[in-house]
């Protein structure tokens, strides 16, 4: 999706704004269908290159066929089942930092860092994970 | 971790679990369909987690997990720990991770900025914390 810096007029990503929302997209067992309620899961890190963090997309201003075109290939051939939004002005009781991801010409993903280090920090994301559960919106199926 | 019993009141004991077990996997129940879900994934684990998934854990936590409080959904975290997640009214929720060798994480949200966190050990005894952190998602406290 990212034109690589290859293209005549390469643009960064412009910087994450407080009015904006966060989706991110949600697969198999991301969320409980019960309760319609994102899961703890869907926002736990993944480390890269030794970082953890946690993918997002950024979709305020995308069509809703943007949004769907999007969740049947972000993870090919894994296709989304649903996602949930967060408010970027959530994030300050999260103690956590976003970033838009620094892909030229790609201003559609940003990734949640910050997560805390240690030996065993899962409890802490789990932490991080719980509040952000709280602060998203319901799950909306795709 | 338990081991085999040696004495006859072990063995008596071990047995009458052992029916308590089936009696909750096959009744028709909430309980029952989350051994199924587990049974699920660790059939499907075979095939394609990174890790060994620790179901056999999963199921003795489920097992121990008391009769009167809500059944917990069934995951695989990225990781491939157990999660066992119950949610509230609001976005509250909270959730536990099983790691194979035993270690629980653990944490949740309950309105606010109030949230729980911490590990400790599942030794076929569910950690009080746990039990009253999912009393008062569902406010029986």
């Amino acid at each position: 999706v990212s034109c690589g810096g290859r293209c005549r007029s390469p643009r960064p990503p412009p910087k994450i704004g407080e009015a904006e929302a966060l989706t991110r997209f949600l697969f198999k067992g991301d969320f409980s269908q019960a309760a319609k309620t994102v899961k703890q899961r869907a926002f736990l890190p993944e480390v890269y290159k030794g970082v953890p963090e946690t993918s997002v997309a950024r979709l305020t201003h995308s069509s809703a066929e943007r949004v769907a075109h999007l969740g049947r290939y972000i993870r090919h051939p894994l296709a989304a089942l649903g996602k949930t939004d967060i408010k970027v002005a959530s994030f300050g009781a999260l103690d956590l930092s976003m970033a838009a991801a620094p892909q030229l010409c790609f201003g559609e993903h940003a990734v949640i860092t910050g997560w805390p280090s240690g030996a065993d920090p899962k409890a802490v994301w789990k932490q991080r994970a719980a509040l952000m559960v709280q602060a998203s919106s319901p799950v909306e199926l795709l | 971790m338990s081991r085999p019993a040696s004495s006859k009141e072990a063995a008596n004991l071990a047995r009458l679990l052992a029916e308590a077990g089936r009696t909750l996997k096959f009744a028709w129940s909430p309980r029952a369909l989350a051994f199924n879900e587990l049974c699920t994934i660790e059939i499907n684990s075979a095939y394609q987690a990174p890790a060994s998934t620790p179901t056999a854990l999963a199921e003795r936590f489920l097992t121990a997990w008391p009769l009167d409080l809500p059944t917990p959904e069934i995951g695989v975290d990225p990781d491939g720990e157990i999660s066992f997640d119950w949610f509230g009214g609001k976005g509250r929720n909270f959730s536990v991770s099983l790691r194979e060798d035993g270690r629980i994480a653990y944490a949740g949200a309950f309105g606010g900025a109030k949230t729980k966190y911490g590990t400790d050990r599942f030794d076929d005894a569910i950690p009080s914390e746990i039990v009253e952190a999912v009393r008062e998602l569902r406010g029986k406290v």
